[in-house]
């Protein structure tokens, strides 16, 4: 009843007041969200102090949007509701699709790890439980798969793209069953436990969760591995005003990068790194 | 004992078994009880979380509703109209975008630009209900599930909201809510289902994953939607909580299983044993009682062997010392008398000798027969050996108790029995002793009663003799015989048998030898050897004599008045009456009466008279002889009378027995022995006929010694009269009368 409550209160504050702006946004308050990897409501809480640092630089309050999914980033940055936001690759192109006045600005560049590379890349994984029989690909046929999300570049959109060309046939077709687990570290614990045969999840995450010391690395056996694709789009809208989007641009590369290292090291990363769309063509010519 | 045993050894595992069945009946029915117990809970659970599930997908689907009537302003706006929309829309975690679409199916309003889509694709029916359309399972939208409804504007305009539910709402709703093994399918009321989720995961469409399980199952319907919830869990998942308690419950039901399966097979075993044992036990028992019983056995047989006689089964000289001492004992203090006899057999060697030992034993048997059953069983009858018995008979009132037995036992071990086809008749010699005036050992009886018996012997055998002189008057038959025989010679109670004497030379028969019978009413036929010392003792021999000589001579005149052929018949004669010197007379008198001549008639002198014979008597001889009468003299060889004294007498025949020539002794040296004395008698001009001949061997021997005559059993027993009459016409009928 709380939920309808806020509804209604959200159409009197936002119903008056909306405004088609000019060429450049200059809105009161901004809003940000990120897509959901693991647990979301601590993922955005490490991003308070960047946030804190970009109110105080810009003069206003910015809003932590809590996600549901990957889609409903994409429908905020395609709708405007979300002004700046970190995104999976794949999702940075539908949103950016959708709205071309998406732009990346900005990268995390990864530490290495047993399935990460040290860089702003990483590799999408299928890996199946060490315990379990399937030694390949077709020995899964039938069997259980774990994706993440339905808009997570290495845990479905990907996959789903490159399986026809590995086994001949659609991942609906070949698994028995398909999952969506949500995120990354979920579909990592589930594989490493057993509860699925498979899992296609991101390289980056599996090795934050063996970091994280919450599985062992030879808990899981990788049975294939993309080619390298950049890593998570930290993007805004480009109908932002230029001294937004710059004092957002300047708070995430502050010091090269490295202004934030708790956030940082909750990321597992070394450092923010500049970005630009060029760097995504790979993952756009896949599609 | 049988059924004890067996209860025994069934009762440890019955009683196991009931115990086992207790424990595992209330262990399994716990363990069932707080199975249901907790599938119950669950159930309960499961219940209300489909009531929130439901409650919680009913408010979401209602959204639609509170976005229709603005979104129904829309369509009489332009498309500017919709920012509130829009931001309404961007605070809503479970729609992500919608869009307006008029009356045309054109767009508008859209949420954004993703938004404009949705006119192109396929969307479920708009109506005044909420339309609800099927997630894709593909791509990057593959779990937003389109929703319509119908619009229609204040100014009448018609149209749709289409909107965007994102089930990854779901997913974040429920991951981590602690769901557990619980799946929460949302299915469409025809069955289809829409979107499972469990804790981990969200499935879209599709078969729902494989379920091997017994499922809990529970399902709500949406009060204003056509959806199902449905919570199912798996029983094994509900049950796994009970795992510990279940465990620790069949741990203790195991433990007890194991302990009593343990006590019982002890207890089994322990009864088994002892049953064996007890079997062991009772088995040596037996084997001992077997054996003592062979112990016995043998032990009886060895008694048997050792104290009884082999031959007649009586007990032996040792066993008849045990048992008589303890009478003889009690003899001391009692009243009674005992008296141990001593039996002898007498000529029992002949018997063995002349007939083999082979009949000699069987006459052992019979007289040891004869000896058991005219006794008593309390007395005691024994076999000392040989010919030999010993008897101890108990509880005599008198001496004369003791002859009468006496005399019962001669008269019937002395009947006629039958062996083998021979008439044997054996007398035996008693001598008793009585206790305690002859003695009380019986040692010292023994002794007696052995003189006794001899004493009995040379008193003429076939009678007894007390030990004790005086007593030797009394004996019952010599008394009966005593008193019935004078009158018996009176009233003619007397007979004579005759027995033929035959010549050796063709075994015809050439004479006949009268032997007096007496048929006692009371004791049966008694013989000269009974009735001669008895008619001695009583002075009737001379006219005993006398009887015979008339009863002959009648017989002789009968038969030749009967014109039978006739053979002279010897009479014996006493000392006594060849010292009447009337007998002579006599004789010629007889023969007169008659008419017989003397030849016919012969008369047997006893041998051991002639040495003491008076001068008077001798002349009585001669005046017989003188008459014709045939003498003869009987039982040569038995006395001291020689040839010499022979010589002077009127005599023709010797009559000896086997035994006073030696032949008795049997072999050839005795041949030559009896052929020396006949010999010696030829010499002497007299004439052999022996006496006694009882078997063909003595008679083969005799004939070739050179006898004369011969009389015996063998060749005829004596007979009545009339017998002999018949057998004379048989034997002489063929040669005629001459």
């Amino acid at each position: 009843m709380g939920r309808i409550c806020c509804l209604l209160l959200a159409f009197l504050l936002l119903g008056g007041c909306a405004s088609v702006g000019a060429q450049c946004e200059n809105p009161a308050r901004l809003r940000f969200s990120l897509v959901p990897q693991g647990d979301a409501g601590r993922d955005l809480s490490a991003y308070r102090p960047l946030v804190a640092a970009i109110e105080a630089r810009l003069g206003k309050p910015v809003e932590l949007l809590q996600p549901q999914s990957y889609g409903s980033v994409v429908e905020g940055l395609a709708a405007s509701t979300i002004d700046f936001a970190v995104l999976g690759p794949a999702s940075y192109l539908k949103a950016r699709g959708a709205n071309p006045e998406v732009q990346v600005f900005a990268s995390y560049a990864k530490r290495a790890g047993p399935f990460q590379e040290q860089g702003p890349y990483y590799r999408a994984l299928l890996v199946v439980p060490a315990a379990s029989r399937h030694r390949s690909l077709e020995s899964l046929q039938g069997g259980t798969l774990a994706l993440t999300d339905p808009g997570s570049t290495s845990g479905a959109v990907l996959p789903r793209r490159v399986f026809p060309a590995l086994t001949g046939r659609s991942l609906d077709g070949f698994f028995g069953r398909i999952v969506y687990v949500g995120d990354h570290d979920r579909a990592g614990l589930a594989v490493a436990a057993g509860k699925v045969d498979a899992a296609f999840l991101s390289g980056f995450h599996l090795s934050e969760l063996v970091r994280q010391g919450r599985i062992e690395a030879d808990s899981v056996r990788v049975l294939w591995r993309s080619e390298p694709i950049p890593q998570d789009a930290i993007v805004y809208r480009g109908r932002l005003c230029a001294p937004i989007r710059e004092g957002i641009r300047a708070v995430f590369l502050a010091r090269d990068g490295q202004a934030f290292p708790g956030l940082l090291e909750q990321q597992g990363s070394l450092a923010f790194v500049p970005m630009e769309d060029g760097a995504y063509r790979i993952l756009r010519e896949l599609q | 004992m049988r059924w004890g045993w067996f209860l025994l050894l069934l009762g440890p595992s019955v009683l196991t078994l009931l115990l086992l069945v207790a424990i595992w009946g209330l262990s399994l029915g716990q363990l069932e009880q707080e199975r249901q117990l907790a599938l119950g809970a669950a159930r309960q659970q499961n219940e209300t979380l489909a009531h929130i599930v439901a409650a919680n997908l009913e408010q979401v689907l209602t959204r639609p509703h509170l976005y229709a009537d603005r979104a129904a302003e829309l369509l009489d706006q332009g498309p500017g109209a919709g920012v509130a929309l829009r931001a309404a829309l961007a605070g809503d975690g479970a729609y992500l975008r919608l869009a307006v679409l008029n009356g045309a199916g054109r767009v508008q309003f859209a949420s954004s630009p993703l938004a404009q889509g949705l006119a192109h694709q396929e969307l479920p029916p708009a109506g005044s209900d909420l339309g609800l359309g099927q997630p894709s399972g593909r791509g990057e939208e593959a779990w937003l599930l389109p929703l319509a409804l119908a619009l229609r504007s204040p100014a009448g305009r018609e149209g749709q909201l289409v909107m965007l539910l994102d089930l990854g709402y779901f997913l974040r709703l429920y991951q981590g809510a602690g769901l557990g093994a619980r799946h929460i399918g949302i299915f469409r009321q025809g069955g289809t289902r829409l979107v499972e989720a469990d804790d981990l995961s969200i499935s879209l469409g599709g078969p729902a994953a494989g379920e091997t399980e017994a499922q809990l199952r529970v399902s709500k319907s949406l009060a204003r939607f056509p959806l199902v919830v449905e919570i199912s869990q798996s029983q094994a998942s509900v049950l796994q909580g009970l795992a510990p308690s279940r465990q620790r419950h069949l741990l203790w039901a195991w433990g007890l299983t194991l302990l009593l399966l343990a006590a019982g097979t002890a207890l089994t075993l322990l009864a088994r044993r002892q049953r064996a044992l007890y079997r062991r036990v009772l088995c040596s028992e037996t084997e001992k009682e077997s054996l003592i019983q062979q112990l016995e056995t043998e032990k009886g047989q060895a008694y048997q062997l050792a104290s009884h006689d082999h031959l007649t089964g009586l007990p032996n000289r040792m066993l008849f010392s045990e048992l008589s001492a303890s009478h003889l004992s009690g003899s001391r203090r009692g009243r009674h008398l005992h008296a141990l006899v001593f039996l002898d057999l007498d000529h029992f060697k002949a018997v063995n000798d002349q007939l083999g030992h082979r009949i000699g034993d069987q006459l052992l048997q019979t007289v040891a027969q004869r000896l058991r059953a005219v006794l008593r069983d309390s007395d005691l009858v024994s076999r000392q050996g040989g010919d030999e018995f010993v008897l101890l008979i108990n509880e005599l009132a008198s001496a004369e108790d003791a002859a009468r037995v006496a005399a019962k036992i001669i008269q019937a071990v002395g009947a006629p029995c039958q062996l083998e086809g021979h008439e044997l008749v054996v007398r035996p010699s008693l001598g008793l002793a009585l206790a305690p005036r002859d003695g009380q050992d019986l040692n010292t009886l023994m002794a007696h009663a052995d003189a006794a018996m001899y004493a009995a012997k040379s008193a003429g055998r076939g009678t007894f003799r007390f030990f004790d002189g005086a007593l030797n008057g009394i004996p019952v038959r010599q008394d009966e015989l005593a008193r019935d025989l004078e009158p018996a010679l009176e009233a003619g109670g007397l007979q004579l048998h005759y027995q033929l004497q035959h010549s050796l030379d063709d075994l015809q028969p050439m004479g006949l030898e009268a032997l007096v019978r007496w048929p006692h009413p009371g004791h049966g036929l008694i013989y000269p050897k009974d009735i001669l010392p008895l008619a001695r003792e009583l002075g009737l021999l001379p006219r005993l004599d006398r009887w015979v000589l008339a009863e002959v001579c009648r017989l002789l005149g009968q038969w030749r008045a009967e014109g039978r052929h006739l053979l002279p018949i010897a009479i014996n004669l006493a000392p006594e009456t060849l010292a009447d010197p009337a007998f002579p007379a006599a004789v010629q008198e007889q023969l007169a009466r008659q008419g017989l001549s003397a030849a016919l008639l012969g008369l047997e002198i006893p041998a051991d008279w002639l040495p003491g014979a008076d001068p008077g008597a001798l002349e009585r001889l001669q005046a017989l002889a003188h008459l014709g009468v045939s003498l003869r003299v009987d039982g040569f060889g038995r006395s001291q009378t020689g040839f010499q004294q022979l010589r002077a007498l009127p005599l023709k025949w010797l009559k000896v027995e086997p035994s006073c020539i030696g032949e008795g002794e049997g072999g050839k040296g005795a041949g030559g022995t009896a052929g020396f004395i006949i010999t010696l008698a030829h010499v002497q001009g007299f004439r052999v006929l022996v006496t006694g001949v009882e078997t063909p061997e003595q008679l083969v021997q005799l004939k070739a010694s050179g006898a004369d005559g011969a009389q015996g059993y063998h060749l005829q027993r004596p007979l009545p009269a009339g017998e002999v009459v018949a057998l004379l016409e048989r034997r002489l009928g063929v040669h005629g009368r001459d």
